[in-house]
């Protein structure tokens, strides 16, 4: 029904190859293995925002954001603590904005089920927000879109992922048959 | 209740269009439109059905909507007007991604899309036709909560529906909800298995494990890739990847699934497989590879995909750095 076309799927799938392909060949190989897990890991993401485009979507903004930050370490920390700063506020506005029952009604109205219902809702939206990159800004019309998009693009990434692996282990192996 | 200033390209490209459109096109855009509104007007308060008749309608069509200058012409259907407006404003910033503006258009389409008009909200129509501007320009319309993703708020012309609150803030908030569950439909159509959940907090909550899994998913494949990185040969990959890739490409997650399932029993019985690969890739000579040493084998007893956790590095940490050749081609041996 909804959602980019079988093209744009393989267009993504295959820049997203380009980009990661050519991250992996740059990275160095004297880390460990966790350093290389986290190198093959940001590069996965900074490949798919970069193959993703800056259109029609926040969260490939926020990963090359978050990771192209060069400042130092001490920076970094500040303007980690300045976002959670903006953030907070931007929570308690939302929430006194939507509160606007007395205190009396909101005591009588607390067990009904739709109360809980929405209690539910939004503790789930906010467990979300956490895990869409550039989520905590978006308020929630646009964070099911961004959700919608980035569950589109995720599964993509996967299938091109185990693409790679299963080719990589095929090569490896067949590399030593052919060494034996 | 909120009012946005008009965003200046809009009044701009409808100045100019209105002069260029003739009467023909915006018959037959009308046309469309009406045939549409019927679809929805009819099918219920099914936000679905409208989707469907609205997104088959491609961006350079709903740029043509743009009918400010058949207000005058048609004083019949101002909603159209509205309509062809808000498309104008959500065509031009972004007309080659037609996903963002699917959502939107539609969602607020399914907001107007009510079968009793309400004579206030009729009034104010018919005011907005009168004076003649677009329909965005109008000021003293509702305006779109929540609308996040373009920037560009456009006005809603929200019909209530028969026996229900007029109110200001009960008919914005209404438009809100109705385009939450329109996105709620189609992230349960996204997510496989949501389908028979009902209840936003529960679609939630499917959506959450998916999207945890996924991202759980890639942490391991990187995982794995990390594993086999520094001692491949990525150059000579490159021309063997794109080209399997590429014919593999459209396969879609839906079977991912499977192949999930099916790829790990397989590791017991690598062996045999990568034996007949060995004899295609030796013939084919797809890849050249410098011998690897046989320390290379310790890489294939990852242990299984089950290991979803941080401490599934430290097993692998442990599993490489127990590096031999003599336990490894045991292992080799064990598994042809």
């Amino acid at each position: 029904m909804r959602g980019p076309s079988n093209n744009t799927m393989m267009a993504f799938k295959r820049g997203f190859l380009r980009s990661l392909l050519l991250s992996l060949q740059s990275s160095k190989a004297t880390m460990s293995l966790e350093e290389r897990k986290r190198a093959v890991k940001s590069s996965a993401d900074v490949a798919m925002a970069t193959a993703r485009g800056v259109a029609g979507a926040r969260w490939p903004q926020a990963i090359l954001s978050s990771s192209s930050s060069s400042s130092p370490s001490r920076m970094q920390a500040k303007v980690k603590r300045c976002k959670n700063i903006v953030r907070r506020c931007c929570h308690k506005r939302r929430r006194d904005g939507n509160n606007g029952t007395s205190f009396f009604a909101r005591t009588a109205l607390n067990r009904s089920s739709t109360e809980v219902a929405r209690r539910l809702v939004k503790k789930r939206t906010k467990v979300l927000r956490r895990m869409i990159p550039g989520g905590d800004l978006l308020d929630e019309i646009s964070l099911l879109h961004e959700a919608m998009d980035y569950v589109v693009h995720l599964h993509a990434e996967v299938d091109v992922l185990r693409l790679v692996s299963k080719a990589l282990q095929r090569s490896t192996t067949s590399g030593l048959f052919h060494a034996f | 209740m909120r009012h946005h200033t008009q965003p200046p390209e809009v009044p701009g490209a409808g100045d100019d269009i209105r002069d260029l459109i003739p009467v023909a096109s915006s018959a037959s855009g009308s046309a469309a439109w009406s045939s549409s509104s019927k679809g929805e007007g009819g099918g219920g308060d099914g936000s679905g059905g409208s989707f469907t008749a609205l997104l088959g309608l491609p961006t350079s069509q709903a740029m043509e909507l743009l009918l400010p200058a058949a207000a005058p012409t048609f004083p019949a259907d101002p909603h159209l007007v509205d309509r062809g407006a808000r498309f104008s404003a959500f065509a031009s910033p972004s007309p080659s991604s037609a996903s963002p503006n699917s959502p939107p258009p539609p969602s607020s389409a399914t907001a107007t899309a009510k079968r009793k008009a309400d004579p206030a909200d009729r009034v104010s129509k018919g005011k907005a036709a009168k004076k003649g501007k677009t329909a965005a320009a109008s000021g003293e319309d509702k305006d779109w909560g929540g609308d996040g993703e373009n920037d560009k708020p456009a006005y809603v012309h929200v019909r209530a529906r028969r026996g229900q609150a007029t109110d200001s803030h009960s008919l914005a908030e209404r438009a809100r909800r109705e385009k939450i569950n329109a996105r709620m439909e189609l992230l349960k159509d996204l997510v496989p298995g949501c389908s028979k959940v009902s209840g936003t907090a529960l679609v939630l909550d499917e959506i959450i494990n998916h999207v945890q899994s996924l991202q759980r998913q890639v942490e391991y494949l990187s995982m794995r890739l990390a594993a086999v990185n520094p001692r491949v040969d990525f150059g000579g990959l490159d021309n063997f990847l794109t080209t399997e890739c590429g014919r593999i490409t459209s396969l879609s997650y839906k079977n991912g699934m499977d192949l999930e399932q099916v790829t790990w029993p397989d590791m017991g019985v690598n062996g045999a497989r990568h034996l007949m690969q060995l004899q295609q890739h030796f013939w084919h000579g797809d890849l050249a590879h410098p011998l690897q040493p046989p320390s290379q084998w310790e890489k294939r007893a990852d242990p299984h995909p089950p290991v979803f956790s941080n401490s599934s590095s430290s097993l692998f940490g442990y599993d490489l750095a127990s590096s031999g050749a003599q336990p490894q081609t045991g292992k080799l041996k064990m598994e042809l």
